[in-house]
């Protein structure tokens, strides 16, 4: 392996390990770590449980929410627990969802938070309208901390519409959320490095042949 | 000099504080408090609650803090208060009375009328509280849409679309713009009729919901040296804050001694229920009859979760009985 090709796999390691870390992927909302509050929530209850609204269904690895029927009130949410405080270390400036918009949606919006092990918050809310309908989409959104938000000890994430009117149809599957760094400048610098090298030494090893 | 009760960030607390001392015949304790509202935008709105432990300054003329001589069921007199007839009770600029030694320190009611040495009240039965001769009080003004954000703190605009809500909530939740096509506070929904004098009760809760830019707020005030008190309904919610401009964790506010008929149960469906906005959502907790935990997750013990001073609550009592029941907290510091 000559030096050029050392440099351009270094390069694209430093790319792969710029990363993101997957919150939640929706294989398996339904089950004693994942809640459901207030209109979201099978009886209404502002106890919570673990019983959704019917109008909520689990699909192959995607969670549909669909607002037919559904009170949408920011007091209503899907919060999903983890055994384990997570960390998004280095990866929390921005959220990131990949869905795909139904038609019978009327919300504008809707809002993740992210709640640490002292109840100290951070969200990110996302215009619906930037999403598709019949094709999953991925749209980052930039995280709003609390001061003394740990981002090394996330308790739980929730999913809210949010919504101040309280009335329009909330309706998306969801296929995942994930936290994720903004590139650092340098970062950019070794990334455009790391791919031209990679196409030189594409380049090269054709020519050699 | 006189300094607004609300100033956009620029200015710091502690001047603040000190512009109202040298202006003041007394010296109550006074301070500011910060608010960070989030920014939002048109299609992504976000809302941020927050609720005012300090009150305003009185500038009505007339004795501001005093003792009373005389109390009825409806009014308490106090002799040479020195009042002009009907001022203290103006669409404009309402004021309350704060009891603030006796059976009844803490509890706030709206001034309905004045003489020069009578003020009469609404909302509860003053002997039945226990008010007497000699009990002290201090007069509160009553902010209003119009006093405290005035036209330009907010986003306004021509429709509910795009401009900021500001809702108020007490018992009730009501929510309110500024209509900039009729330069004038009106309800989010219904007819556009003035609603700057609405009253912002004290001790209430205020939600911004922004779809501009993140903006700070610091409020100027006093803060409180005596008993906190606030009226919770017996059934449904009840929208406040934790009494006094600091920091305190759940185990420390202890609802479940607090409020008289407090449910602590194990099941969360059964008991009572505190919630504290923290950002953009709200995070519900029940005392178990041990320690408190969230309503939803693992049966963590949260009592060390600290509600930050100013953060606004939710008391949720799940009975189904008339009337209110005092949440009372005494002086923490």
């Amino acid at each position: 392996m000559n030096r050029l090709s050392l440099l351009a796999i270094t390069c694209a390691l430093a790319v792969c390990s710029h990363g993101q870390v997957t919150l939640q992927n929706f294989s398996s909302v339904i089950g004693p770590n994942t809640y459901f509050y207030g209109t979201w929530e099978a009886s209404n209850d502002t106890g919570g449980s673990i019983n959704p609204n019917t109008q909520f269904i689990q699909g192959t690895d995607e969670y549909t929410i669909d607002g037919t029927g559904v009170t949408n009130a920011d007091s209503s949410y899907i919060e999903f627990f983890n055994a384990l405080p997570v960390s998004i270390s280095g990866n929390s400036d921005y959220l990131g969802v990949t869905g795909t918009l139904l038609t019978n949606n009327t919300a504008s919006s809707f809002q993740i938070t992210l709640v640490d092990n002292r109840a100290k918050t951070a969200f990110a809310t996302f215009v619906l309208a930037n999403f598709s309908v019949g094709s999953p989409a991925t749209i980052y959104s930039p995280v709003t901390m609390q001061p003394g938000f740990d981002v090394s000890a996330i308790d739980s994430l929730q999913i809210s519409g949010a919504l101040p009117s309280g009335t329009s149809r909330f309706s998306f599957t969801f296929d995942s959320i994930t936290a994720a760094a903004i590139p650092e400048p340098s970062t950019y610098v070794l990334i455009a490095m790391g791919l031209g090298l990679v196409g030189l030494a594409i380049r090269r090893r054709a020519q050699r042949f | 000099m006189p300094v607004p009760r609300l100033l956009l960030a620029t200015l710091s607390s502690v001047l603040a504080a000190a512009s109202f001392a040298a202006d003041v015949a007394y010296s109550p304790v006074v301070g500011g408090m910060a608010f960070q509202i989030s920014g939002g935008s048109l299609a992504a709105p976000v809302t941020t609650r927050f609720a005012l432990p300090l009150v305003d300054f009185p500038a009505a003329s007339g004795v501001g803090v005093g003792a009373i001589t005389s109390v009825t069921s409806t009014s308490v007199a106090v002799t040479g208060a020195g009042w002009v007839g009907g001022a203290l009770s103006t669409t404009s600029f309402p004021y309350a009375i704060r009891f603030t030694s006796g059976s009844a320190e803490g509890v706030t009611l709206p001034i309905t009328a004045n003489t020069a040495d009578t003020l009469t009240t609404s909302g509860r039965d003053l002997v039945a509280l226990g008010v007497t001769a000699g009990d002290k009080y201090r007069l509160v003004p009553i902010d209003t849409l119009n006093s405290l954000f005035g036209s330009s703190t907010f986003l306004g605009g021509a429709n509910v679309a795009s401009a900021d809500v500001v809702t108020l909530s007490s018992s009730v939740a009501l929510s309110y713009y500024y209509n900039t096509s009729l330069s004038r506070w009106v309800r989010t929904t219904g007819p556009t009729t003035d609603r700057g004098d609405i009253q912002i009760p004290p001790d209430s809760v205020i939600a911004v919901t922004r779809k501009g830019g993140a903006i700070d707020l610091v409020f100027t005030g006093i803060v409180s040296n005596h008993r906190f008190a606030v009226a919770v309904a017996n059934s449904g919610s009840t929208y406040t804050h934790a009494g006094f401009p600091t920091d305190v964790t759940l185990a420390a506010l202890a609802l479940q001694n607090r409020i008289p008929g407090w449910v602590s149960n194990a099941a969360p469906g059964v008991a009572d229920t505190l919630a504290v906005s923290s950002g953009g959502t709200w995070l519900t907790y029940f005392f178990n009859g041990s320690n408190w935990q969230r309503t939803t997750g693992p049966a963590t013990n949260r009592d060390s979760i600290v509600i930050p001073a100013g953060a606004a609550i939710q008391i949720f009592k799940r009975g189904s009985a008339s009337g209110t029941t005092d949440f009372t907290r005494s002086v923490p510091f």
